[in-house]
């Protein structure tokens, strides 16, 4: 009997629990600390936490940082233009499932 | 190799003024970026605009693209005409492109085969490659869809992706990979996985991207989802729910009995507690009552509704206050 040995990667599942730190998150999103510090500023992430130090950002966001870099560079609006974008695609998005469920 | 009309796709003529272009390109790019747009080739017509964008915004670049364009069909001065213009341009152009990896959709992908053969390759990933820089490799993205069912049970599913890897020279090449991946049990759907250190390498001895994997659930014929909670529609008839009834329905797993109270409305919605989604905090699934009539077209079912009749039933009777 011959077994193919099959490796399997696991990964994590990204959701609202993961705590990624200021720093963490600039990694990943290789953006300045400015630029995430701007965001909060405008609203667009709200991280748990008082000081900067203390910052905690979901996984989440890293999508949604992303997603404002693009519409920001793509589009050129600024960073409350892409804020605003952003809210109404959201809202967009919560309308489409109540009609669907429908 | 087909000839790109960059005028073409940006919808101006020829000797379109600077400030055309630039609205033109603006107005597209609102209707097709792909964070926008729920077209199924939006990013593909919006790389074409940026790619347009990119050539008819830069006054050098438009000219060799006219040049190069009236040339085309004689297709003869192709070759000369693109190492002209690598050569007095190819590495400045390179060097002021810098390190934005931060960019949108416009940057993110790589140029066509007809710009690249006008313009070489793509100077930005190279430049960053000379750089001694120790810089991160890319993230790699990738979206797997799955059944409903699967994220009750969790599975594997094989994956073959292409990394862009940058060799020593700055060639790009593209590596195959395939990569087993295990998708866990409750996964929701857009939630993602990440696999740290599974996408580009590093440049310099940076570290290795990481690979993202979004999840997507297929649309399912009879049951919705939102979070890890279910929504099933299920048709019933008037009189299971005027006097009461016992249904079989279905779970994505299986069959539950579900009681419908005696007196449900249109409407309704019942909640079955642990059947939906098992993630981390199990969801529920609602049930949304949905009463059919049933047609009157037998002599049967005409008398059964000329008997509902005599009940005296108005359901406009407050309309009246109105």
């Amino acid at each position: 009997m011959k077994y193919n040995i099959i490796q399997v990667c696991h990964g994590k599942i990204l959701d609202d629990e993961n705590d990624l730190s200021l720093i963490q998150l600039c990694n990943i999103c290789n953006l300045t600390p400015e630029l995430i510090i701007e965001m909060v500023n405008e609203g667009i992430l709200e991280p748990t936490g008082e000081s900067k130090k203390a910052w905690r950002f979901s996984f989440t966001v890293v999508e949604r940082v992303r997603k404002v870099q693009r519409l920001k560079n793509d589009l050129n609006v600024n960073l409350a233009g892409a804020a605003l974008a952003l809210h109404l695609l959201e809202k967009i998005e919560q309308l489409e499932i109540i009609i669907e469920r429908r | 190799m087909d000839f790109k009309d960059y005028y073409k796709i940006l919808g101006v003529k020829k000797n379109a003024s600077a400030d055309q272009i630039k609205k033109e390109y603006r107005k597209l790019a609102r209707q097709y970026h792909p964070d926008v747009s729920k077209d199924a080739d939006a990013e593909q017509k919006f790389k074409d605009i940026a790619e347009a964008y990119e050539v008819l915004k830069d006054p050098e670049k438009r000219k060799a693209y006219d040049e190069f364009g009236s040339n085309w069909k004689a297709g003869q001065q192709q070759q000369q005409k693109q190492s002209q213009y690598q050569q007095t341009r190819g590495t400045e152009y390179g060097s002021d492109a810098g390190f934005d990896f931060s960019g949108g959709f416009a940057d993110a992908g790589r140029y066509s085969d007809f710009f690249e053969s006008l313009f070489g390759g793509d100077q930005r990933r190279r430049s960053s490659a000379r750089q001694a820089f120790r810089q991160k490799g890319e993230d790699v993205n990738a979206t797997i869809t799955i059944p409903l069912v699967v994220t009750y049970h969790g599975a594997t599913r094989l994956i073959s992706f292409e990394i862009p890897s940058i060799l020593p020279d700055g060639q790009i090449v593209n590596k195959k990979v395939n990569l087993n991946v295990k998708i866990p049990k409750g996964i929701k759907n857009g939630q993602k996985i990440r696999l740290a250190g599974q996408g580009s390498p590093g440049y310099n001895g940076g570290n290795a991207g990481d690979m993202y994997i979004k999840i997507e659930i297929e649309k399912h014929p009879i049951f919705n989802f939102e979070g890890a909670d279910i929504y099933l529609n299920l048709p019933i008839a008037p009189w299971e729910a005027a006097l009461g009834s016992s249904v079989n329905v279905p779970t994505p797993t299986g069959t539950i009995k579900l009681k419908i109270p005696a007196g449900s409305s249109q409407g309704k919605i019942l909640r079955v507690k642990g059947q939906g989604i098992p993630a981390k905090i199990t969801g529920d699934m609602y049930v949304i009552l949905n009463i059919v009539l049933p047609p009157a077209s037998s002599d049967k079912a005409r008398k059964v509704y000329e008997e509902m009749k005599e009940l005296n039933f108005n359901p406009r009777a407050n309309f009246g206050r109105y």
